[in-house]
């Protein structure tokens, strides 16, 4: 079940592509909770996945491995992609030790 | 995967089958084999490296006789060959173990010392290598106890994914 959403925009010369980001319920699984993403990159989906103690822990893991995908793609490095303005980052929370990577509003606030 | 983790095949088996999505293109799905295989085939190295101290530069008993292939001594005698299991269980069992022991840190050194076997030639790890590490990383965490130190190996296993998939691959998990 997905329980939300995100659309970031690729800006290119021929013209603007959507990359939409999934983020599905976490899920008991035998050892420990998951909690699936898909990332549609233009050259096909990531699906991906956070584990974590519980459900929470999961989602957090999630958010934080969608913000590290998404902060250390090249895409993000050619500052074509946007989510709401240029350059004011994505929304997504990243692990520490990337956080040199977050840029505007990601930096100030996350 | 079990013969690689006997002592986590359970888990394996069961984290990994549910979570493998198949592409509809195969030809798509026989590159990503080929390349996660030889991504894999890095990924056992540093596994080893890390668990047992194992030296990939190790000489085999050479082709022709029953034993051939297997690992022997690296002074070059023959008289006693040993497989994988058998290094790794002269060396110390896989699985925890104690980071401020002798052999902890003797372990981790060997890691540290085979890290540019990741880095190969030079070349940023892809993708597919960083989430096979993690997956790695994650099967250690699992066999931690008590729940916080498997929480802080998960953090930590997570910032060396993030490190990887960003060019800057740090060392093994200290646990």
């Amino acid at each position: 079940m997905i329980i939300g959403t995100r659309s970031l925009t690729l800006r290119d010369d021929d013209g603007d592509k959507e990359i939409q980001i999934r983020l599905h319920a976490p899920e008991k699984a035998p050892v420990d909770w998951v909690c699936r993403f898909e990332i549609d990159w233009p050259e096909g989906r990531a699906e991906r996945w956070g584990a974590g103690m519980d459900g929470i822990d999961a989602v957090l893991a999630a958010l934080k491995l969608i913000g590290a995908e998404i902060n250390a793609s090249d895409y993000k490095k050619s500052g074509r992609l946007v989510w709401l303005a240029p350059g004011r980052g994505f929304g997504f929370p990243v692990p520490n030790n990337i956080r040199d990577l977050l840029e505007g509003d990601d930096a100030r606030y996350l | 995967m079990i013969g690689i983790f006997p002592a986590l095949g359970i888990s394996v088996m069961i984290r990994w089958k549910p979570q493998v999505s198949i592409p509809s293109d195969l030809q798509s799905l026989r590159l990503a084999h080929a390349a996660l295989r030889r991504e894999w085939e890095a990924v056992k190295r540093e596994y080893y490296a890390r668990k047992a101290g194992f030296d990939p530069n190790q000489p085999r008993v050479p082709a022709g006789s029953s034993e051939g292939g297997q690992w022997t001594d690296a002074g070059g005698d023959n008289t006693t060959p040993s497989t994988f299991t058998d290094a790794r269980n002269s060396r110390g069992t896989p699985g925890m173990r104690d980071a401020s022991s002798e052999s902890g840190e003797s372990v981790r050194s060997e890691a540290y010392r085979d890290l540019p076997i990741i880095l190969a030639a030079g070349r940023k790890p892809s993708q597919a290598y960083c989430w096979n590490q993690l997956h790695i990383d994650s099967l250690l965490c699992n066999s931690l106890s008590p729940g916080r130190l498997q929480w802080a190996c998960r953090s930590q296993a997570m910032e060396r994914y993030s490190a990887c998939i960003s060019g800057k691959p740090l060392p093994p998990l200290p646990f």
